[in-house]
């Protein structure tokens, strides 16, 4: 088993390197086609004198052909060199570093939820044992997945100030950033509103009842062995895993919308005042950054897929 | 104890619409009131048909509640949400119908082409599936705004784009499990140009019901992204009301105690998304059942 | 017709001591779009006598499939089972249990017209789920076709037929039962049965699945074992080899057992008893020679067409025409009044045509042991007077 895992994960790093630079290349012709000086992409144009902006302009390879500073690009950016936020000054690559974890926490956190809450929903509609809480709860993840997930953050700071008199929440500080309830919200807000959980647990759904169809399972049954043993990892891990990676992506961009509500410290919130201010560096940055994120996704889904299904090793 | 009595004739379509079960009745009831509900509001905006004027103010009713002057109430500085609400259509309309149209020319077009000549297009279209499911596309929005400008055409195309991959895939899979099921080939053995099978036989009695698909998921995402843009600021702005800037707009007032002004866009929101949503779905089951 | 036994004895005359013995069973299912039940299963009689073989044989969708899943608890559609009964009797001991039992709570059958069935199906499947859990993989153990599909894909065969062993022994160790896993495998004749035990299905080929499936149900020692179309998907060459098999492990360990099957080749090399069924219901039933040979002339058109379909050696040289069965399957939900047969019957009865189509024979004991539901082979009240 762990030879075909390890196998997989060769196999995907080299399509990773091959999005990797594909992703680049789209990145970089985007920067292309953006009017204006592209010396503007990458310093504060307004602050320098025109001698300093064609040294500048020398050094990052700007004055070359295309591929030519798209190499130089590319290969500051392999060498960890990221540019400097025009914004604060201080390199993206240590803003990123210091901002993406926390996102990746909030990120992954609320994942999870949403994949429970469409497992459990998923479970209860295909087994058809409690036909009204499956009915209820799909209701509720449709109606979660409608509503804004802005709005729902304001109801969920109104409620956790108004009832439970937790402290303030739009106030961030960093020790503050440690305490349980505040990481306890946003999560729920996210995992629940992110707007997937009714495709999730459709998806879901749709696949259990497929696989309780399967000839296997009917063995399974005729021989009176365990039917969650035979029916979990093709039923869940499967899709489960299918389902994060392809969906991180929406949960990423819905970050954003939760990390402003709640002045959360994160890449989300970087990227909205990156957008704001014009910062070019710092928003590539994200991007790539976001694009590795998910990139990490495929690649743990891919490992979890092959080593429960001994047919995927070819 | 449920009930079965077999009938002496055929059951009429009324009956079988009746035998549906609930959910999906609902589902596309409530579906396909919404599109409805949403285009009226369209018009009705674009025609200028409005209940009240969405610019004018009045400071003496502010924040109120429906009433039988402004059905939905008045914002906090006396403007009808009503009619704020119907304009604030027009914010994703024809954006939204940009995305869904451009998804479903060259999706269809990349889905036919990786569907019938898989050997050199299956690689390529998924390879860009995999490049544009790889980006956040509120990421991707975000740098496209600050690179060029916040246009909600522009960025509506933009998504459009990124959902062709999806859109082919789609397609390319339909046409797949069509080919194995072997009438193309025999279709084409017995003598029909193959432009001819493709057009009548596959895209029109299958495609339908895919372009239904991604209309009505490509609208409801359109609403998302429109109002989550202009929530954040950079999509609509003040005093033009977008669904969006207009929850924005309510936030110190929430936090007073004031719910309306901002959950009554946030009410739109929900069920237009979740009619689209819900047509969508019951329209996908139709679809698989008929596999 | 047979006298209708009181609830709480088992009935005497065909049923007696027999292993598994179902009487007068529907099943039915519902057609949402066309309003209609469609009669899977309708009005089965049958009886199985310990260490005994019977092969059920039938055309898809008569019904042979569904009989045993139904009563095993396998099917979920709705309706399902709306009426019968299904002793059982372990051999060794006396004892007889209706599997059934309890169904009248739950299901309630009016033949009409218009026919109406009222049923709580998922309280039924709850309420027999109960009663089979246990014995399915003890009493029961079933091999299916497509053994390539009814495998589980992620658990290795040593895994899978481990599973059964230690659900029939718990005290034995999960080395220990690996073990006995590996000698099932070589009672199969399964080759290299240490490395078969690490391989996935998909390493295997069909006949190989279909040997590790039956290895999987024998190693239950199961009471009553349940072949459904053993040999159907597998190639003909490895076919004659999978029969092969269930011929030795009949004589070697004569196990009580009930092969579905539509092919007749593996009803004469397996049967000790035959029952054919048509459109749902049994249409003759008797000891293997009779039915298959014909000893006493008594034959159903049905079995007669099925077996006159088979070209012998000399058929193929002269390449003769084949002789095929006029007509098509009927439509289960609109099944005619009547024989089912009679618009496909080549061999009606003459001068006595017309109580084909009038009305539907039971299935009457003709010769003592065989029966067969035919005017052919029957009496009609009707006879003593004129005819129509």
């Amino acid at each position: 088993m762990l030879k075909r895992v390890g196998a997989a994960l060769v196999r995907e790093g080299i399509r990773t390197a091959v999005l990797f630079l594909l992703v680049t290349m789209a990145m970089f012709g985007l920067l292309d086609m953006a009017p204006g000086d592209p010396v503007a992409l990458y310093v504060n144009v307004q602050s320098l004198s025109p001698d300093e902006i064609r040294t500048v302009r020398h050094e990052l390879g700007l004055d070359g052909s295309l591929p030519v500073r798209y190499g130089a690009w590319l290969g500051r950016m392999v060498r960890g060199d990221l540019g400097t936020s025009l914004r604060t000054g201080r390199p993206v690559a240590r803003e990123l570093w210091r901002t993406g974890w926390r996102t990746l926490l909030l990120t992954g956190s609320a994942m999870l939820l949403t994949l429970l809450f469409a497992a459990v929903t998923a479970y209860l509609a295909a087994m058809q044992r409690h036909p009204v809480w499956a009915a209820g709860l799909t209701a509720v993840g449709y109606v979660l997945s409608g509503l804004p997930v802005f709005w729902l953050g304001y109801l969920a700071i109104y409620i956790a100030t108004t009832y439970f008199h937790v402290l303030p929440l739009t106030t961030s500080t960093e020790a503050a950033a440690g305490s349980w309830s505040f990481f306890l919200v946003p999560v729920v807000v996210l995992g629940l509103g992110n707007g997937t959980v009714s495709e999730v647990t459709r998806h879901l759904g749709t696949h259990l009842k497929g696989v309780l169809q399967e000839d296997y399972i009917r063995t399974a049954r005729a021989k009176g062995a365990s039917l969650w043993r035979h029916l979990y990892k093709d039923g869940f891990v499967m899709p489960l895993s299918s389902l994060l990676a392809n969906k991180i992506p929406y949960v990423l961009g819905g970050a954003i919308v939760v990390e402003q509500v709640f002045n959360w410290p994160g890449m989300g919130r970087l990227t909205w005042q990156a957008a704001s201010d014009r910062d070019y560096p710092t928003l590539l940055g994200v991007t790539l950054l976001a694009a590795l994120i998910v990139r990490a996704a495929h690649i743990l889904k891919e490992a979890v897929q092959v080593a429960v299904n001994p047919q995927l090793a070819d | 104890m449920k009930r079965f009595l077999e009938t002496a004739s055929e059951p009429t379509a009324w009956q079988r619409f009746r035998s549906w079960p609930l959910r999906r009745t609902v589902a596309t009831v409530f579906g396909t009131g919404v599109a409805a509900c949403v285009v009226a509001a369209y018009l009705c905006s674009v025609l200028k048909l409005l209940p009240k004027d969405p610019d004018a103010m009045d400071l003496a009713m502010v924040n109120a509640l429906p009433d039988a002057a402004h059905l939905l109430g008045t914002d906090f500085v006396g403007r009808d949400l009503l009619s704020r609400i119907m304009v604030g259509t027009e914010a994703f309309f024809l954006p939204g119908l940009l995305s869904v149209s451009v998804s479903l020319l060259f999706g269809g077009l990349f889905g036919v082409l990786a569907g019938f000549w898989p050997e050199r297009f299956a690689t390529p279209v998924g390879l860009l599936l995999q490049l544009m499911e790889s980006l956040p596309k509120l990421v991707l929005i975000l740098l496209i705004i600050a690179l060029f400008r916040p246009d909600i055409y522009l960025i509506l195309l933009v998504v459009g784009l990124t959902n062709i991959p999806a859109a082919a895939e789609l397609l390319r899979a339909r046409i797949a499990v069509l080919r194995r099921k072997s009438y193309i080939e025999a279709a084409i053995a017995l003598g029909l140009s193959p432009s001819r099978v493709i057009f009548k036989h596959v895209l029109w009695l299958h495609g339908r019901g895919l372009v239904l698909i991604q209309a009505t998921i490509g609208m409801g995402e359109a609403i998302l992204i429109e109002t989550s843009l202009s929530y954040l600021g950079f999509g609509v702005q003040e005093p033009t009301p977008s669904w969006g800037n207009m929850v924005a707009l309510g936030k110190d007032y929430f936090f007073r105690g004031e719910l309306w002004i901002s959950t009554v866009p946030a009410i739109a929101i929900l069920i237009a998304v979740l009619g689209f949503h819900l047509l969508g779905d019951a329209l996908l089951e139709r679809l698989e059942e008929r596999a | 017709m047979v006298a209708t036994p009181s609830p709480t004895q088992p009935a005497r005359r065909e049923g007696e001591g027999a292993v598994l013995f179902i009487r007068d069973l529907r099943t039915y299912f519902y057609l949402l779009g066309r309003g209609r039940f469609l009669r899977a299963v309708d009005g089965v009689g049958l009886a199985v006598r310990e260490g005994e073989t019977l092969v059920l044989v039938g055309e898809s969708g008569s019904g042979k499939s569904v009989t045993l899943l139904s009563i095993l608890g396998l099917v979920t559609a709705a309706p399902g089972i709306v009426s019968g009964r299904a002793w059982y009797r372990r051999p060794g001991q006396q004892e007889q249990v209706n599997l059934l039992d309890g169904l009248e709570h739950f299901a309630r059958f009016v033949p009409g017209p218009p026919p109406s069935v009222e049923k709580d199906n998922r309280g039924w499947l709850r309420w027999h789920e109960a009663e089979m859990r246990d014995r399915r993989g003890r009493d029961f153990a079933m091999i299916f076709q497509n053994p390539r599909n009814a495998l589980h894909p992620y658990f290795t065969v040593g895994e899978q037929i481990r599973e059964v062993i230690r659900r029939r022994s718990p005290e034995l160790s999960a080395g220990e039962a690996l073990a006995e896993a590996r000698e099932w495998l070589a009672k199969v004749h399964l080759d290299a049965p240490a490395k078969r035990l690490a391989d996935y299905p998909h390493n295997l080929s069909g006949g190989m699945c279909q040997r590790v499936m039956i290895a999987m149900a024998l190693a239950a020692r199961p009471a009553l074992l349940i072949a459904d179309e053993p040999t159907t998907g597998l190639d003909a060459t490895i076919q004659s080899r999978v029969l092969d098999l269930m011929e030795e492990m009949k004589a070697a360990l004569k196990t009580t057992t009930i092969v579905i099957t539509h092919d007749m080749g593996v009803a004469r090399r397996l049967a000790d008893r035959v029952a054919v069924m048509y459109a749902g219901r049994v249409v003759e039933e008797g000891p293997a020679k009779d039915v298959l040979d014909g000893r006493h002339e008594i034959k159903h058109p049905y079995t007669h067409g099925l077996l006159y379909a088979i070209p012998s050696a000399g058929d193929i040289r002269e390449k003769r025409r084949l002789s095929v069965i006029e007509g098509d399957v009927p439509d289960l939900s609109r099944l005619p009044s009547g024989c089912q047969f009679a618009e496909r019957c080549g061999m009606k009865p003459e001068g006595r045509e017309h109580l084909c189509t009038a009305d539907e024979p039971g299935l009457e004991v003709a010769v003592p042991g065989h029966r067969v539901r035919c005017w052919r082979h029957l009496q009609h009240p009707l006879d003593a007077g004129a005819p129509r």
